[in-house]
């Protein structure tokens, strides 16, 4: 099987301004020598604490990163991105019909197939044709999560990068959005990124996993190597932490 | 339709409440409006007469009632101090006011709309600054002020056009709408600075939100993304402070129109607060709270339109 993404050597810089009379500029290391591999249709966890370069990392993936050196392969065209807090990652002044036919009336698709695409993929992620009709302040958020992954998946990727998708929401609901997620990736073929902080969801969802700390990327494996024998003192901090036995 | 009708019946209850408060304090008002028509030297019958033919000997209820019976009609009362009713007085002076306060309106969104949205799209770049520089001196410069720069710049040096000058707009429309443009900027400029400051700052704001990275995913460019998504929820704030500002620039005008000699119901006003002549300044009191609050009326009407989120709360 090919690797969908493959990340060499990557280096991305933040550079602080300064003030409008100070001048100089800084430059800020937010990633260090990060290189990893994703093969298709695989579940690749990405662990961290806040700060320590995974939204960086994604945004490198997607092209959105400015500042940076290395090479990021990504054999995937319109690579989609779930955010972490699903209220604000839906224009709160648009129908939810409209946001998931967004993406279908750019690629110029007729009004009919543009629906029967919308409601196919509404019933995909267990949602009720009804809410096309609604706003996303009007839906909960595991709904709203719903709706973003659909968002995503419309626009014909392959590609996935979940940012924290299920941490947000209670626990019974974050089951919902990981089943849902294993769901499509396995009838679709997609490959996802899954970024968390969570070990106990990177533990249910992901075949691979990365373990980062401080722009950095301390390990990385198979999950039940990385969680039975991990290498690095942060990694058994994390395990411990997360209290694995228990479960 | 529902949030209409309560919206309604709230301003409907708030222009009661005002217009008692106005005629309360009138009333509290040392001074007998009958006693100031006739002098001092008046005999106590003759006084007494002349109070009893302008009811005032009737309790302040009645008189409110009556009074409010006869304003909704149309029917303000005499003036004082040139026997004459206030509703002529006032109504040719009327559309002055309102229509310099329109047109500094239009001028408003004109300029601010798009040179608000331009800042924004070059946040933090060098003509960014320099606009934000400038943003703040005008606001900070109070619009009388500005009156008399623009009197001096555009009129004197200029001789864009003859200060004091003024053209009746019944006599010719368009002289009039070409010297009434420059109070009109005075008024604008103020209210142009503060809303591309916060139309700025509500883009930026709206712009960091994860809904706009998603909409660049999904295929849309800069411009697409401005105009379809960040632009309308951005608006929101800004349509407040529209708003608010329509009922400003309304009573801004009552200054501007002195700097230029215009003769609306600023001057009206003006000049029967010094003559006590209170049935025209409680006349033109009343109007400019009417004005505001149905144009605050209209505003909440048009924010909901444009935020479903505030008409959700009642479904």
């Amino acid at each position: 099987m090919d690797n969908i993404l493959e990340v060499k050597n990557l280096n991305v810089y933040y550079t602080d301004k300064g003030s409008l009379w100070k001048r100089k500029e800084q430059k800020k290391h937010a990633l260090t020598d990060v290189s990893f591999f994703m093969k298709e249709g695989e579940v690749l966890g990405l662990v961290g604490e806040s700060g320590c370069g995974k939204t960086s990392l994604a945004k490198a993936i997607l092209g959105m990163q400015k500042e940076m050196e290395g090479e990021v392969v990504l054999r995937c065209s319109n690579p989609q991105m779930a955010f972490q807090d699903p209220y604000s990652s839906l224009n709160p002044s648009k129908k939810i019909g409209w946001i998931l036919e967004e993406p279908l009336k750019i690629k110029k698709l007729p009004k009919e197939e543009r629906k029967r695409r919308v409601d196919e993929m509404l019933e995909k992620v267990g949602l009720d044709l009804k809410c096309k009709e609604h706003y996303p302040n009007e839906l909960s958020g595991g709904q709203r999560q719903r709706i973003a992954i659909a968002s995503a998946l419309l626009c014909d990727t392959k590609f996935l990068i979940a940012d924290e998708p299920v941490s947000a929401l209670d626990v019974t609901i974050q089951a919902q959005i990981i089943r849902l997620l294993l769901k499509l990736q396995k009838e679709m073929g997609i490959s996802i990124l899954f970024i968390s902080h969570d070990l106990r969801v990177v533990y249910q969802m992901c075949d691979r996993v990365v373990i980062m700390q401080g722009g950095r990327i301390l390990e990385q494996g198979n999950i039940d190597e990385v969680y039975h024998h991990p290498q690095s003192d942060y990694t058994k901090l994390l395990l411990e932490a997360a209290n694995l036995e228990e479960t | 339709m529902k949030y209409i009708g309560k919206k309604l019946g709230a301003m409907l209850v708030t222009l009661l409440l005002i217009s008692f408060l106005v005629f309360l304090a009138f009333n509290m008002i040392p001074g007998d409006p009958a006693q100031a028509r006739l002098g001092t030297e008046v005999t106590p019958e003759r006084l007494e007469a002349l109070r009893e033919e302008m009811g005032l000997n009737k309790p302040l209820i009645e008189r409110y009632l009556r009074w409010l019976v006869s304003f909704v009609q149309g029917d303000f009362g005499d003036s004082y101090k040139y026997n004459m009713p206030v509703a002529d007085m006032i109504s040719s002076k009327l559309p002055i006011t309102i229509i310099m306060a329109l047109i500094s309106f239009v001028i408003m969104v004109v300029v601010s709309l798009p040179l608000g949205i331009y800042t924004a799209k070059h946040n933090g770049k060098r003509i960014d600054r320099v606009i934000t520089v400038i943003n703040q001196v005008m606001m900070a410069v109070p619009h009388f002020f500005l009156g008399i720069i623009i009197t001096y710049v555009l009129g004197l040096v200029l001789k864009l056009f003859t200060p004091g000058n003024y053209v009746s707009y019944e006599k010719d429309f368009g002289a009039f709408l070409s010297y009434i443009i420059y109070p009109c900027i005075a008024i604008a400029i103020p209210k142009i600075a503060i809303s591309v400051k916060m139309l700025k700052s509500s883009c930026v704001e709206e712009a960091k939100k994860d809904y706009v990275r998603t909409a660049y995913s999904k295929g849309n460019n800069t411009s697409k993304v401005l105009y379809r998504h960040v632009l309308r929820n951005a608006m929101i704030p800004v349509v407040t402070l529209w708003g608010m500002t329509l009922a400003d620039m309304l009573v801004g005008s009552i200054v501007i129109e002195q700097v230029f000699n215009v003769p609306g119901i600023g001057r009206i006003l003006l000049t029967s607060i010094s003559y006590r002549d209170y049935p025209v300044v409680q006349a033109i009191i009343v109007l400019i709270a009417t004005v505001v609050i149905v144009t605050n009326f209209c505003v909440d009407i048009i924010y909901q339109m444009i935020d479903p989120r505030i008409s959700v709360q009642e479904s």
